[in-house]
């Protein structure tokens, strides 16, 4: 009797312990956060130090070369 | 204010994805910003990628949430957008407007040249909120986190620096930091509330930033005598020096407490052969101008204010066209002004005659150059005669004036000044019971009540009618006669015994 009732028992915490578990990856793959980290590019870039590093750096090498403007001068 | 890395400045903190942190960064990127999320190619992610979303109408980005008063919490902001003089910069064109050419021709080569030289130096939401101002090379303030409150450095004083901040951080030589700042830390926000710097809400704009409604102002805290409490009244002091209800809504506060401040001249505008704009203004000059209120109104009803130069010259727009501004005399190039370097004890305010007599401290035709003499007729101030020849009615002016309080005669609680000598120069004359401005001290104290004013070196009548000395003078009298009439009898009767 004490047997059954403890293997019963503990298959219904197993059931609730993998439902949890199935809930929280849900909600937790439905969460904006999830979803912008994952998905948009903007985030995984602006996030990523090297990567801007790197970009920013190509960014200011492509830019034409210009002459230095003229520096204000005084007080604005 | 440290420049920031290409990459500092558009590098997001993984914080800002976080609810709990802020609750802006659960909005995906190209909600705002527009640009293509899909793609994993810079370029093409930023086409049409637009930086400040809430510049100039922020209704789309900001509105959603900050259009009206909700339950949420969220306060009315985006509505009054169209009075924030933060982003219109209204005051700004007004006053160059009113000195226009009023060609139509030279009008629009005027805004030419303001929107290449002026124009870029506004802010918005995203620009006080989220970065530093465009105008002084943006830049997340915090891994674009939203900043409820713009810190000081990167968007007040990156934009305010030359004049309100140095004068309010106390970076001009030889010129204390604001009191404000160094013995109540206060910053920015303290007097410019985000109600007053999200604009006024008003139906129309006013001209200029002085005729704002909402905008900060000394009385707000510091309470004159008689007046009603202010509604956000945070000293709750009254301020009762006899000075104070002498000038009160006579002269600004800045007349007597701010110290000597900035004022800047000549500026010139222009492009460079790349077509970047570029200024040129001549060299800033530390002063201290009183000069005339040029514009009276129920708000502002002072007759004496301080005014500072502006850096407004006839050339200022040669660059793009000759004789832009051909209508100088429509505004003053001294303009009303309220420097940030409050101090309670000033050079001006140590005594009544450092300012009264003191001519160097008001604004003459001595401190125009010949264009903007006419311009600022309204703000000259008449010189009047030096003191000891408006008080030469006086027997002593000069004796009168070194010695005597001037607020012995000039006492606020009376009707008018003293002139009649008999008020003084007699047995019941008002002086017995006032002294020196200050009427809790009385001259018929029995406490030597006089003490100060006499160290001070003041001329107090009454001041040897001490009741005290004139008691022990009597006693001593009385004493005297009374010793001499003891002993005579004590001889008369000693010689009868012999």
């Amino acid at each position: 009797m004490d047997d059954s009732w403890s293997t019963s028992g503990m298959k219904s915490v197993s059931k609730l312990f993998v439902m949890f578990v199935a809930i929280f990856i849900f909600v937790l793959s439905n969460s904006a956060t999830f979803v912008s980290a994952e998905e948009s590019s903007c985030v995984s870039c602006h996030t990523n130090l090297k990567k801007l590093v790197e970009i920013t750096r190509d960014i200011e090498a492509s830019k034409p070369k210009v002459e230095k403007p003229t520096e204000s001068k005084g007080e604005g | 204010m440290a420049p920031l890395e290409p990459y500092e400045k558009v590098q997001i903190d993984t914080d800002f994805l976080d609810e709990d942190e802020d609750v802006h960064g659960q909005v995906s990127c190209e909600k705002c910003h527009g640009g293509n999320p899909e793609s994993n190619d810079y370029q093409t992610a930023h086409e049409g990628v637009v930086r400040d979303p809430t510049y100039p109408d922020p209704s789309k980005a900001c509105g959603e949430c900050h259009a009206i008063d909700d339950e949420s919490g969220h306060p009315k902001i985006t509505g009054k957008n169209k009075t924030n003089l933060h982003i219109t910069l209204t005051p700004f064109k007004n006053k160059i407007y009113l000195r226009a050419n009023p060609d139509s021709c030279v009008r629009d080569k005027i805004d030419d040249a303001m929107g290449t030289n002026c124009s870029a130096c506004h802010s918005s939401c995203g620009q006080c909120h989220v970065s530093r101002p465009t105008s002084v090379g943006s830049g997340f303030i915090d891994g674009h986190l939203f900043q409820k409150t713009p810190p000081v450095e990167t968007n007040c004083t990156s934009c305010h620096g030359s004049r309100v901040g140095k004068e309010f951080h106390g970076e001009n030589e030889g010129i204390p930091a604001d009191v404000h700042h160094t013995k109540h830390e206060m910053a920015c926000k303290a007097c410019h509330t985000g109600d007053e710097m999200h604009g006024s809400g008003m139906s129309k704009e006013p001209f200029d930033r002085y005729g704002v409604a909402n905008r900060a102002k000394c009385e707000d805290c510091h309470k004159m005598k008689g007046s009603y409490k202010a509604e956000n009244d945070m000293q709750g002091k009254d301020l009762v020096h006899p000075a104070h209800a002498i000038h009160q809504g006579k002269v600004s506060c800045q007349v007597c407490h701010s110290m000597p401040y900035k004022n800047c001249y000549s500026c010139h505008v222009g492009k460079d052969k790349s077509g970047a704009p570029y200024f040129e203004t001549a060299p800033s000059k530390m002063d201290f101008k009183i000069g005339l209120n040029p514009k009276v109104t129920e708000d502002r009803p002072e007759k004496y204010v301080i005014v500072r130069h502006v850096p407004v010259s006839p050339g200022l727009f040669d660059f793009y066209v000759k004789d832009a501004l051909t209508n100088m005399d429509k505004a003053p190039t001294w303009k009303f002004a309220t420097p940030h370097n409050i101090q309670l004890k000033t050079p001006q305010n140590e005594t009544c005659l450092s300012c009264h007599g003191n001519n160097k401290l008001f604004l003459t035709k001595k401190d125009a150059e010949s264009w903007e003499v006419k311009a600022n007729k309204d703000v000259f101030v008449p010189l009047k005669p030096a003191p000891p020849e408006r008080h030469n009615w006086l027997e002593q002016p000069e004796l009168h004036l070194k010695k005597v309080d001037c607020l012995t005669c000039h006492n606020p609680s009376l009707q008018s000044p003293i002139r009649d000598c008999q008020q003084c120069h007699a047995k019941d004359n008002v002086l017995l019971t006032t002294a020196g401005g200050t009427p809790e001290y009385s001259l018929t104290n029995w406490s030597f009540t006089n003490k100060e004013l006499i160290e001070k070196g003041d001329y107090v009548v009454g001041s040897n009618r001490i009741p005290a000395l004139d008691i022990i003078g009597i006693l001593l009298i009385i004493l005297t006669f009374a010793g001499c009439t003891t002993h005579g009898i004590l001889r008369f009767i000693s010689r009868r015994r012999k």
